[in-house]
């Protein structure tokens, strides 16, 4: 979004504060070995929906901090053998997200925090699990102000399980809404 | 995540250089030599003042090392730099995790190479000790370490700094003793290295956050002493640090 | 500018994702000359004359001034297999080789080791009939000092052997008080990179080439309450190849678990039966410490250990099977077994809890320290006392020196070995 000129700090006064959410959703690829049974025929999905809630705090100056939570589906694979059955894995992260922009209308995004991973198996009977890994995010965005409080953003963004050795790339169509402002 | 290492450390170099190089051929910038807001940019200062920065580090320890008990507990971080002549300061670090703290010192000495660039040279003596006496532990340690180091600081705007540290780590000497027995080891030997990217830069009103991502590639790291691992290899352990210039 | 941003970005995420890979993979070991027609077996009183304490007279800067030569076996049916090891201290090296006869020579060949580190090379040796051959293939071997020379090369990863060693005959190994020789999670930790993943069967029939006389096994449950064998309490990648299976090992069924999931190295999960059959048919391990790793039923886990036992008995075969009890959990379950202080078992827990269920072994973390007294005290109530899971160079030799420990479990049972074997 663009670099809110009125924010910044004056000379020994403090600049506007906001906070802003962001919603999104759109399409994510897996990226990393998505890794199946080397004993049984499978097929592997790496494409699958993707959706992004985001609450930043926007200070007086460029960084800005937030948190971020979504729901994507890493990948999934079909097992083709003797018996059949599927693998989905699905991931909702939890982030702390720095952001600076770069310029008006462009921003990064990047931080760390950790993913809640669940594996849901359906072969031989069903089985859902559930794992916490370690990871970070970045993204990139360009943002078209709407209004004052509304714009409207295109992302793309890498997600990392570093535990689980997880990583997406998702582009998504994004929503900011300037929601409080002091 | 398959690369070659060495292929990656070069490319690494590669983008680091191409990122500062612009640098060199870039409009002037105005240089705030009276202010003082960070703690990591190589930088001579300007009086002799206490300069502090309070916040926290989460060091990930390999799964060689942890296994599944995948330790995330962050250590408390208190920075203080002080100058002391002309180009020198002094540079102190206390970690803190309670059961485990590192206690750093050493001195820098800072030089300018142009209005975006400049560097610093320095060599830090570290502690650490660790007591460990709870349930299946009677256990405590310490051991000094050394740490030369070299930074180059490259100033974004007039307070946006970027800082790239890189030091060795060398292992002095090693204590430990575990119900009664002892066993002590001095050695001089290089445990490993680290290499780190810092950003200090204003974050509300007229506080400055330091933001700091390190890689530290060690055969030895001092917050796993608990563990008594026998590993002689060089592991990764990706580091994230947040302070808050006082 | 916008390219500097992008830049910060991709070194920082250049410099997080570099992990080295670290491997050891066992060396190509094929020998021609080892594998020649005339080469033969070598004769039982060949291998047992040459077990002893050797000192390094050309590569001791590579492992260390002294090391200890010891014969094991691994059976496959009528075939049986043996195994020359070579134990070392410095780097926590080792050995294992092969050994044949060839005319009136003994050749040895097989590879190294460093478990620090992940070093490993091609070693290959011989011992002529005027260095020792000739008197260790005569019926009667009679064996003294410098009376063997083995002398050879030892290679750097896949490298042809091109540097010199050789080890000189100095006296026997130790046989005073015994110590048993526990390794952890089946023989060694999949950490160290060793040639099987970690409580595997093939770790199990390894274990014995690594100076083990008894295995830890993990013992796990699944969902439909299989005894398995498995260390952590999730599917994570430090242990199984990525499948996309996450979470607790007991959410699964042990058909979804045989079907899907492998092993670091590839291998299926063990059941605890395949662990036990194992153990008893394909190795001379003569203790096994099931180390329960869950709080649910001993019922399973006890049915098996009475098994084998009675297989074992009927075999002629000294075999100790033990439950390892770690946690009030599993002790309050184990009290739920009919007659369970008849029953073997380890306890960690103090040595009062010991004398309550009548365990046979009590077993202390290392971390606090040698306890004398303690272990004097069960010893005098006729029990065992091992100490886990010990790793640290100096800690072992002190452990075994100064402490009266009936048994050590460590994930160097290598390096026990050697300290052990090395006492006068």
């Amino acid at each position: 979004m663009a670099q809110d000129k009125s924010g910044i700090e004056a000379e020994g006064k403090r600049g506007i504060y906001s906070l802003n959410v962001f919603a999104g959703g759109g399409v994510s690829f897996y990226l990393a070995n998505p890794g199946t049974p080397s004993d049984v025929k499978s097929q592997v999905s790496r494409i699958h929906p993707t959706g992004t809630l985001r609450v930043m705090w926007y200070p007086d100056h460029l960084l800005k901090v937030g948190l971020e939570t979504g729901i994507t589906n890493f990948y999934s694979y079909k097992i083709q053998d003797s018996i059949s059955g599927n693998v989905v894995v699905q991931a909702v992260p939890l982030l702390l997200v720095f952001s600076m922009p770069i310029t008006k209308r462009i921003n990064i995004f990047a931080g760390p925090g950790g993913y809640f991973i669940t594996s849901k198996l359906d072969y031989e009977g069903q089985t859902k699990s559930k794992t916490f890994s370690v990871g970070w995010m970045a993204a990139g965005s360009y943002e078209y102000p709407i209004n004052d409080k509304v714009g409207l953003a295109g992302e793309i963004k890498l997600l990392n399980a570093f535990e689980t050795k997880d990583v997406s790339m998702s582009l998504q169509i994004q929503l900011r809404w300037k929601f409080m402002e002091w | 995540m398959s690369y070659n290492f060495k292929f990656r450390l070069v490319c690494q170099l590669v983008v680091l250089a191409v990122f500062f190089l612009p640098g060199l051929v870039s409009g002037q910038i105005k240089t705030d030599s009276t202010s003082q807001s960070y703690l990591y940019f190589p930088y001579p200062m300007q009086a002799k003042k206490w300069h502090s920065s309070i916040g926290f580090s989460l060091t990930l320890w390999p799964q060689d090392i942890s296994e599944e008990a995948q330790v995330r507990a962050p250590a408390g971080d208190y920075h203080v730099i002080r100058k002391i002549d002309k180009g020198f300061y002094l540079d102190g670090q206390l970690i803190f995790q309670v059961v485990q703290n590192h206690l750093s010192i050493g001195p820098r000495w800072a030089h300018v190479i142009n209005n975006r660039f400049s560097f610093s040279l320095g060599d830090d003596i570290g502690w650490w000790f660790g007591v460990l006496k709870v349930g299946d532990f009677n256990t405590t340690a310490n051991g000094w370490l050394n740490y030369p180091n070299i930074s180059l600081g490259y100033r974004v705007k007039e307070q946006l700094l970027v800082t790239w540290k890189t030091e060795a780590i060398v292992n002095l000497s090693y204590h430990s003793s575990v119900g009664g027995l002892e066993v002590s080891k001095s050695h001089n030997t290089l445990s490993g290295w680290s290499t780190g990217i810092y950003l200090e830069q204003p974050f509300y009103k007229k506080k400055n956050l330091t933001l700091g991502l390190r890689a530290i590639y060690s055969n030895f790291y001092w917050q796993t002493w608990s563990l008594f691992e026998t590993f002689d290899r060089q592991l990764f352990y990706p580091e994230i640090t947040v302070g808050f210039i006082l | 500018m916008i390219l500097r941003y992008c830049f910060i970005l991709c070194l920082s995420m250049a410099l997080f994702s570099c992990r080295k890979e670290l491997e050891a993979p066992v060396p190509d070991t094929d020998w021609p000359l080892f594998d020649s027609p005339g080469a033969n077996p070598m004769p039982k009183q060949s291998r047992e004359a040459m077990e002893g304490i050797y000192k390094v007279t050309d590569g001791a800067s590579v492992f260390g001034e002294q090391v200890v030569l010891k014969w094991s076996y691994v059976a496959e049916g009528l075939d049986t297999t043996y195994y020359l090891s070579v134990f070392c201290s410095k780097d926590i090296a080792y050995f294992t080789v092969e050994g044949k006869v060839l005319g009136d020579s003994i050749l040895l060949n097989g590879y190294w080791r460093k478990l620090t580190n992940t070093q490993t090379g091609i070693a290959r040796f011989s011992i002529g009939a005027n260095n020792g051959a000739k008197q260790l293939l005569s019926p009667l071997p009679e064996i003294g000092k410098d009376s063997i020379v083995i002398s050879g090369m030892f290679g750097n990863g896949q490298d042809s052997p091109s540097n010199k060693l050789v080890l000189t005959y100095q006296r026997p190994v130790y046989k005073g008080t015994p110590l048993e020789i526990l390794a952890h999670r089946s023989g060694g930790r999949t950490s160290d990179h060793m040639p099987y993943s970690e409580n595997s069967i093939g770790m199990i029939k390894y274990a014995s080439q690594l100076g083990a006389t008894g295995i830890e096994l993990d013992v796990r449950l699944t969902r439909d309450g299989v005894p398995i064998l498995y260390h952590d309490n999730t599917l994570n990648l430090r242990l199984i190849q990525k499948n996309g299976l996450v979470g607790a090992i007991e959410d699964y069924s042990y058909a979804q678990l045989n079907s899907l999931v492998s092993l670091i190295d590839g291998e299926k999960i063990p059941t605890l039966r395949q662990a036990l059959e194992t153990v008893l048919n394909n190795t001379n391990l003569h203790f096994v410490w099931l180390d329960t790793k869950h709080d649910d039923s001993l019922t399973s886990m006890r049915n098996l250990q009475a098994e084998y036992l009675q297989k074992a008995k009927a075999m002629g075969r000294s075999l100790e099977i033990v439950i390892g009890l770690p946690g009030e959990d599993q002790l309050a379950k184990f009290k739920e077994l009919p007659n369970y202080d008849s029953i073997p078992s380890a306890c960690e827990l103090s040595p009062e809890d010991v004398v309550d269920i009548n365990a046979q072994v009590w077993a202390p973390r290392w971390t606090l320290g040698l306890q004398n007294d303690l272990v004097k005290q069960v010893q005098a109530e006729g029990r065992r006392a091992f100490v886990w899971t010990l790793d640290v160079p100096d800690y072992i030799s002190q452990f075994i020196n100064e402490g009266y420990f009936n048994g050590i479990l460590s994930n160097y049972p290598s390096l026990v070995a050697y300290y052990y074997y090395v006492k006068e």
